[in-house]
């Protein structure tokens, strides 16, 4: 193909996914995420929510929520048309891991234990690879292999949820790993899989507020093992 | 502390950082220069020396790296005549680069690792100790010793027919030379490391070439198939090494040396070698991770430009991941990935913060690793393909990478399927996109948080 047309064609392909669906709309639900989550940190003052908006906007990490964002926007979610190059696994999940570098760029209020339960997502997203001959993402039902990962993606999440109130970047990066759960199959697919995604928020603010959130990350390690190992059972294919 | 500061550098070295900076600057352009006149040949000097694609492209690549460390090494050095040594360093590199066998080699690479121990042995420390001086040729005696037990093999592919395979043994043996160089055992290096002193840059760079003689004697053959199983659970072992020492230093709230990410860079680059003979694939990767770890040596004093070469490594692990799938190590591919965000989160995270006093290297090494990162197809075809095809005694040729100039390569199989893609320039593109509409939002919200009176403090 010629060069500047397998540029153009992705170009144009990518642009409405960006601004509108997934990655416009996942970063205009990721601010609202870090508007109305809990937060741990010292701001207490009373503020509007057109002053809380901005001020989230304006302390935005660039770099980390741009990975983020384009991590969202190249979701290959239902509904939407596939690009005109293949993305695999290992692309989806590099970028936002790549987001997470960017965001320790930044010091600030304790992100020193967000590596953990990201760290978990990252295994659970990639151990499935083991009994498989490619990268790219499968289109056969998930197996036991992929409940695990998905379970351990869930619960990556719910142990991830206490960073999310802490800015924009952190939400989008959220909202893609459950996203990238969903698009490799672990999450499941359909009203489903919509529906996990209030249920980990909800599971998330309970951790939360119970302090089990490190209990939740550690579940995540355990569940993406067994995830490993017992792809390793499998034959390859 | 020891480390590299802007203000009131020493001027007694400066003459001589200027004069050993244009030396090694000279090699290497010149070394540039032979690319388009061999035009992909070899030419034999025997019985010294064999120029091919391979040892230009890590000649050229070393001698470049030293020349952009040397300026402040020599400044801060305490070191007399440490410009003298870096430029017989620069030599001792280029003797291990072009070696057309292995005695040579090991002259080159004890060559450099006594040079390297010169260049440490400050009054007063501890490196004059004899554990030091074996340290330095610890390497070269062991390359030595396989240089008698293999038959002074030399490293050039076989006039005709295959070649008979490296037994198991060798290949611990080559793999070995790469523990040792890369543990370094740098007593006194060890100990500035802590501080990051002046000479961290050096024994970093002598810690990524050691993958390199495995890449020598795939020129002449393959691995033994229990020979390349060692190798790459020696390399995820390292790997883990580094991921380990990185967590340690992360608990201790120590700041990180160069050492944890050097041991996950030669620990995959062992792994890529390892898998190499039966996918090419893996001889790219590998290659690809010791060449982008060279920016990562100047870079990672300062925390955007270190984030910039951490990113570069990530084409490197991709076609690494893939090889491992398709030599059926399915749980290498499955732990790559987060074994090494694993060990450049906390290496990241635990940076060792100073400045290296010297704007255009760091310039320079972040827009080559972000050239690398988003268009990986040029380093490919440019580079990584004429460096395996070099290793033509043990690996096969790079025919399964698929370029797709405007967007990014792919893996094809013979059977016409893609296992693998990675749109690294669409990538790129898509980031640079939402990166220039955050900044104007970003800009946005902050002018009219100020007007209502907001903060300015950062996330």
């Amino acid at each position: 193909m010629n060069p500047l047309a397998g540029f153009s064609d992705w170009a144009l392909a990518l642009l409405p996914r960006m601004f509108f669906y997934p990655g416009g709309l996942a970063i205009v639900a990721a601010l609202l995420l870090a508007l109305f989550m809990p937060r741990h940190a010292t701001d207490t003052t009373r503020r509007t929510l057109i002053h809380k908006t901005l001020r989230l906007v304006a302390h935005a990490n660039i770099p980390g929520m741009a990975c983020a964002w384009a991590a969202l926007s190249i979701l290959p979610l239902p509904g939407v048309s596939t690009l005109p190059f293949p993305v695999d696994r290992f692309t989806l999940v590099v970028v936002i891991a790549i987001s997470l570098l960017f965001d320790f760029t930044v010091k600030g209020e304790s992100n020193r234990d967000e590596l953990w339960p990201n760290l978990a997502i990252v295994l659970a997203l990639i151990s499935p690879v083991a009994s498989q001959r490619g990268l790219v993402l499968g289109t056969a039902e998930p197996d036991a292999v992929g409940y695990l990962a998905g379970a351990a993606v869930l619960s990556g999440l719910v142990g991830l949820f206490e960073s999310v109130g802490y800015g924009w970047s952190r939400a989008a990066r959220w909202l893609a790993w459950w996203g990238a759960g969903m698009a490799i199959g672990m999450v499941p697919g359909g009203m489903w899989g919509l529906l996990s995604l209030p249920a980990a928020l909800a599971l998330g603010w309970v951790a939360q507020r119970l302090g089990w959130s490190r209990y939740a990350t550690l579940l995540a390690y355990l569940l993406a093992l067994g995830a490993l190992l017992t792809s390793l059972l499998l034959p390859p294919g | 502390m020891t480390g590299f500061n802007r203000t009131n550098p020493p001027t007694a070295g400066r003459h001589n950082a200027t004069w050993t900076s244009a030396f090694l600057l000279l090699l290497a352009l010149l070394q540039l220069a032979l690319v388009p006149v061999l035009n992909g040949r070899d030419v034999e000097l025997a019985p010294l020396f064999r120029v091919d694609s391979l040892g230009l492209l890590f000649g050229t690549a070393w001698t470049l790296t030293l020349a952009t460390i040397s300026i402040p090494l020599v400044r801060q050095s305490e070191v007399r005549m440490s410009g003298l040594f870096l430029g017989l360093i620069g030599v001792d590199l280029l003797v291990c680069a072009y070696a057309h066998n292995m005695v040579v080699l090991a002259v080159g690479w004890g060559m450099a690792g006594v040079g390297i121990w010169a260049s440490q042995n400050v009054p007063g420390t501890c490196s004059k100790t004899n554990w030091a001086i074996f340290n330095a040729v610890g390497p070269a005696v062991i390359i030595a010793i396989l240089a008698v037990a293999t038959g002074f093999p030399i490293f050039a592919p076989p006039a005709g027919g295959v070649a008979e395979p490296w037994p198991a043994v060798a290949v611990m043996g080559g793999a070995l030379v790469g523990a040792f160089t890369v543990s370094g055992g740098f007593r006194d290096g060890r100990e500035r490391d802590k501080n990051e002193g002046a000479n961290a840059p050096l024994t970093a760079l002598y810690a990524l070439i050691a993958p390199y003689i495995l890449a020598k004697m795939l020129v002449t053959a393959p691995w033994h198939p229990v020979g390349a199983w060692l190798l790459v659970l020696f390399g995820m072992l390292t790997l883990l090494i580094g991921g380990y020492q990185a967590y340690v230093a992360y608990v201790s709230q120590e700041q990180q040396g160069h050492r944890p990410f050097s041991y996950a860079l030669v620990g995959m680059a062992l792994v890529g070698f390892g898998i190499a003979a039966n996918s090419p694939l893996g001889a790219a990767g590998a290659t690809w991770v010791m060449l982008v770890g060279l920016p990562w040596i100047v870079a990672r004093w300062w925390r955007w430009a270190e984030i910039a070469t951490l990113v570069a490594v990530v084409p490197g692990l991709w076609m690494l991941s893939q090889a491992a799938l398709d030599t059926g190590y399915g749980v290498v591919a499955a732990l790559l990935l987060p074994a090494y965000v694993l060990v450049a989160a906390l290496t990241f995270f635990r940076r060792y913060e100073t400045s290296l006093g010297w704007r255009w290297p760091v310039t320079l090494a972040v827009v080559l690793s972000l050239l690398a990162a988003a268009l990986p197809q040029v380093v490919v075809e440019a580079m990584l393909k004429p460096a395996v095809r070099t290793m033509a005694g043990g690996v096969g040729a790079l025919t399964t990478v698929g370029i797709e100039w405007g967007v990014g390569m792919l893996v094809r199989t013979a059977q016409g399927t893609v296992p693998a893609a990675l749109p690294a320039t669409g990538m790129g593109l898509a980031v640079f996109l939402a990166a220039v509409v955050l900044y104007w939002l970003k800009q946005l919200a902050g002018r009219a948080t100020r007007q209502t009176g907001g903060d300015t403090q950062a996330e």
